[in-house]
């Protein structure tokens, strides 16, 4: 076996000097610069692993002038000779072989550990943030009732004032006997609000109020319709969704912080796209719900298909895309809802008995 | 491939800079922003990479550039090329920090140098940069140079710099060398880099040298710097007012007692 290599020794230059090898069953020989070759009985010979990364063999010996090193970091020459060892060396070299790939090994290991490390708080925020909705869950039902309509009052204070409310006419009636049909045996207890507003819009505060705009009213042409819209907006109330909704935007930022330290404005557009994504999923729940609801009071379910193709209607164009926006499409809440009416099959509905005309015009 | 054989010359004692001198065609490499000086007849020029080679394809270019940016130097090298007709021309590299620079002709190390990240400052065109994965995880958390070193390889000349004054060491067959970390520029290939903790508890707390020495095992040349720059650079905020801090070194005992205090104040005050 025959290879050139940098090798050290006296006489040699001290950053070793490339000079060609000579490895045969019994003897290690050099070709020295002014070549007189050297040759060294492999019984003196002693073979060591070093070098940066442990990649380099060592063939060291002493003699009268000084030790003596040969060094092979040539991988290729390193496999040949592990494959054909001189067998004086077989033994040596074996457990050369050995300790580089326990280097080798440990390198990974460590590696892997390290990576492990920096990459556990991402994985285990990945997870919260995929089973959210069961921590919301959880997290909304520890709040006590007492403490949430403390919080849906806070609200309804602030809103109050911006609100113009229509008290004691029919329509105020007759939301509150919709209201009263859909809330059975709720353990909130519900107010019912109307508010001068021309928009077809209905909303719900944390704690059981819920407030009814007259243009929802006008658009709604059966009872129907809107106790379609009372019913998701009812559900909002009982799922606790405004709870889970702060607990979920609290918890992405935490959670981000802990991990990738102070990144707020990061953290403010990821929390707020998570939020975005959970109110759809809310709406979603809450037309579910609803429409079970529904069921439960015999009350005809195609008068919420009918409003919310209304309200389809009227916000023609003005979808922004689905990722941006707090509810879903129109029409995939439509779709959503034939399915589920289709799949819940028929039951006995009982017509609302509402002069609903005079409740149109009591608000008008 | 074929490496420019280039001729150069060191100016300064400790805040140096190397002149490099081309032959017609002949070019050179250089840190982005480590040029000082070129004359008529050099034209300078932007790779993405090290220009060691160029036939490389776009992926090999990316990944090299990529190599680039993990040690510490510009996704870019700047090639300067004598396009002259005759005659020599000369381009200057400057020390971007107060140290020294010191040649290492390739072929003469081996053909391969291990050294400090960020240490490049310019070399014959065809030497090409690389890093060196340090594989030993003690060595990368405690030996002082982190887990990323820069290879150099290639024949031609290459210059490294470096803080303080650079020592060269050469290491005979199984000699060792405790070195404080952080104070390693460049070895060869051959040397063993290795930690070992200080030994004592009294030492590893109080002697300020840490808790780990950086070994190094002959056979081979290394080089070592006497001032680290990141050694420098506490000092210096030490001893800024402005960042709160003051210099211990020049205040009088009372003043280094108490410096927090009045009396300290305008005892140790040097302004």
């Amino acid at each position: 076996m025959q290879f050139a290599s940098l090798v050290y020794g006296p006489g040699l230059p001290p950053s070793g000097s490339r000079l060609a090898v000579r490895l045969d069953s019994f003897h290690l020989t050099l070709t020295l610069t002014d070549n007189r070759p050297l040759s060294v009985p492999l019984t003196q010979v002693r073979v060591a692993v070093g070098g940066f990364n442990d990649t380099v063999w060592r063939f060291e010996w002493s003699d009268a002038e000084g030790r003596w090193a040969v060094t092979l970091d040539d991988v290729a020459t390193q496999q040949a000779l592990l494959a054909k060892p001189p067998a004086a060396l077989a033994q040596a070299l074996a457990s050369v072989g050995k300790k580089q790939r326990r280097t080798r090994t440990r390198t990974h290991l460590g590696i892997g550990a390290l990576g492990l490390w920096f990459a556990l708080p991402v994985l285990l925020l990945i997870a919260l943030l995929w089973n959210a909705s069961n921590f919301t869950g959880w997290i909304a039902a520890k709040v006590p009732l007492k403490t949430e309509q403390k919080l849906g009052d806070m609200v309804w204070k602030a809103q109050k004032a911006q609100l113009r409310l229509v008290e004691n006419t029919a329509a105020n009636e007759a939301v509150a006997t919709i209201g009263a049909k859909l809330t059975q045996g709720s353990r909130y207890s519900y107010r019912w609000f109307v508010a001068r507003d021309n928009s077809i819009n209905a909303f719900a505060i944390p704690g059981g109020t819920v407030v009814v705009h007259t243009g929802l009213i006008e658009a709604a042409k059966t009872p129907e319709e809107l106790a379609g819209v009372l019913a998701h907006e009812v559900q909002h109330i009982e799922q606790r969704h405004s709870l889970r909704a702060m607990a979920q935007s609290l918890g992405t930022m935490a959670g981000l912080g802990m991990v990738f330290g102070d990144v707020s404005g990061i953290a403010q557009i990821a929390a707020s796209l998570s939020q975005l994504s959970y109110s759809r999923d809310a709406e979603r729940e809450a037309d579910a719900r609803g429409l079970a609801v529904l069921k439960a009071a015999a009350i005809d379910p195609q008068g919420m298909v009918r409003m919310f193709e209304t309200l389809g209607k009227e916000s023609e164009g003005l979808n922004p895309p689905a990722m941006l926006s707090s509810h879903p499409a129109t029409a995939e809440r439509i779709a959503r809802l034939k399915t589920a009416i289709a799949e819940a099959g028929s039951w006995p509905v009982q017509p609302l008995a509402l002069d609903w005309a005079a409740v149109q015009a009591s608000v008008r | 491939m074929a490496m420019d054989v280039i001729d150069y010359k060191l100016y300064g004692e400790d805040m140096q800079f190397v002149e490099i001198e081309l032959d017609p065609g002949e070019a050179a490499i250089g840190e982005a922003g480590a040029m000082m000086f070129m004359e008529d007849g050099i034209a300078m020029d932007t790779i993405f990479g090290d220009g060691s080679m160029a036939q490389k394809s776009v992926w090999g270019k990316l990944l090299g550039a990529g190599k680039r940016l993990v040690t510490g130097e510009g996704l870019f090298t700047t090639v300067f090329t004598h396009q002259g007709p005759s005659g020599k021309r000369k381009v200057a590299f400057a020390a971007p920090y107060p140290g020294t620079i010191v040649p290492v002709n390739l072929p003469d190390v081996g053909g391969t140098l291990i050294c400090q990240k960020d240490s490049f400052l310019c070399a014959a065109k065809g030497v090409s940069l690389g890093i060196a994965f340090q594989r030993k995880l003690g060595v990368g958390l405690f030996g002082g140079e982190g887990f990323i070193m820069q290879k150099l390889e290639g024949d031609g000349l290459a210059f490294v710099h470096a803080g303080g004054t650079l020592y060269k060491r050469d290491l005979a067959p199984g000699e060792t060398l405790r070195v404080d970390t952080g104070c390693i520029v460049a070895m060869q290939t051959s040397v063993s880099f290795d930690i070992q903790y200080v030994g004592k508890l009294k030492s590893a707390l109080f002697s300020g040298e840490g808790l780990f020495y950086a070994v190094l095992q002959g056979p081979g040349t290394v080089w070592l710097q006497s001032l680290p720059l990141s050694r420098m650079a506490n000092r210096i905020v030490m001893a800024a007012p402005a960042l709160g801090g003051r210099s211990q070194d020049q205040g009088s005992l009372l003043g280094g007692l108490a410096t927090g205090g009045l009396l300290g104040g305008m005892l140790g005050g040097d302004e």
